[in-house]
């Protein structure tokens, strides 16, 4: 009875531990986007959605239409900061030698884009968080 | 309510592709893009080597960004736990390859044809009118994988229980020589996908992004 109430609050606490870290590694990917960039992003997520800031009508991933008149006109994120130079140690998403797809111009870590992304981010929520029982495979 | 998804053995996979050729001929995939597709990687150091092969395909996402992304709402999910992309709406943004973040969704840039000499097959041939809506591709959409949803709709209209057998079943699962992929609905604890799930270790790729992928791979 003992060492399973001990196991099961081990679980939790490892549970709990694993939230966190996550939730840190987010909030370091704002800000270290909010060091590269040099405007609040929260007050300028709510210009773009406004309307104040104007990204142009034209959707798309050209140079020119808004996606990149968003992240790197307005935002001003230099090419590097989307498109590394490789994948990390993350065998079971992509290989890391070679793009499975042709369309990915560049490598992008998508965790780059959680940062601002995320469930209450300061842009678009494309992504949810996936809370403390979520977070982590068995 | 149901919720269709797959189960992927990666101690079963031996990596030799069947999948990947079903989903082309079943759906018409054009040369240069993947619905499915495999990748590998090495485990250990010489000479304890393993390697592993790790089947991909659309996740089908309880929380798609690919759905929230798109800018013409050409995504959507429907009542049985499907995301699929309406041709009609795609205006070819490509937003949603963007936010993916499994790398599962192609653009169709140019027509090709699986013939090399750009001879179209008598498939590719047939009027769009003629194909299903989710076969009517066309240069300038995203494309991706639909657990092969014509042959679900089919079973469901004829009143066979999806994944009962070989039509019913999405192309890319009763193909494999290894018994490594299991279809069935994830919210019916009896199937045997739950029992899987429930059983085995069984992860889903890219927790962290909160998506919730119908996609799982025992370990």
């Amino acid at each position: 009875m003992r060492f399973k109430f001990a196991a099961l609050l081990a679980i939790a606490m490892l549970l709990l531990f694993a939230a966190c870290a996550q939730k840190q590694e987010t909030e370091e990917v704002v800000r270290e986007v909010e060091k590269e960039v040099p405007v609040n992003l929260w007050e300028t997520a709510e210009k773009i959605r406004s309307g104040e800031i104007d990204v142009g009508e034209e959707y798309g991933m050209e140079l020119g239409k808004r996606w990149h008149n968003i992240h790197a006109e307005v935002l001003g994120l230099k090419c590097s900061y989307c498109h590394i130079s490789g994948y990390a140690d993350d065998f079971l998403y992509q290989r890391r030698y070679k793009l499975p797809v042709r369309d990915a111009p560049g490598v992008v870590d998508r965790a780059i884009c959680l940062g601002c992304h995320k469930q209450n981010g300061p842009a678009r929520e494309l992504y949810m968080n996936a809370g403390v029982e979520g977070a982590v495979n068995p | 309510m149901v919720r269709y998804g797959l189960v992927i053995d990666l101690a079963k996979c031996i990596g030799c592709r069947s999948c990947v050729a079903a989903c082309k001929v079943e759906n018409m995939v054009q040369p240069g893009n993947h619905w499915n597709f495999v990748l590998e990687y090495e485990q250990g150091k010489y000479p304890s080597v393993r390697r592993i092969f790790v089947p991909m395909n659309c996740q089908h996402c309880e929380n798609p960004p690919c759905m929230k992304a798109c800018p013409a709402k050409a995504i959507s999910k429907n009542e049985y736990g499907v995301v699929l992309i309406d041709y009609e709406k795609c205006r070819g943004y490509r937003y949603c390859i963007a936010a993916c973040p499994y790398g599962v969704i192609h653009f169709i840039d140019e027509e090709k044809t699986l013939y090399p000499n750009g001879e179209k097959t008598p498939y590719e041939a047939l009027p769009a009118e003629a194909r299903h809506p989710l076969h009517r591709k066309k240069p300038g959409v995203a494309e991706k994988c639909t657990l092969c949803w014509h042959r679900i709709e089919k079973a469901l209209e004829e009143g066979k229980k999806p994944g009962s057998d070989y039509d019913s079943s999405p192309a890319c699962v009763p193909v494999c020589p290894a018994g490594a992929r299991y279809f069935g609905d994830l919210d019916d604890p009896s199937s045997e996908v739950s029992k899987l799930i429930a059983s085995r270790r069984a992860i889903q790729l890219k927790k962290e992004y909160g998506t919730r992928p119908q996609v799982y791979y025992l370990v």
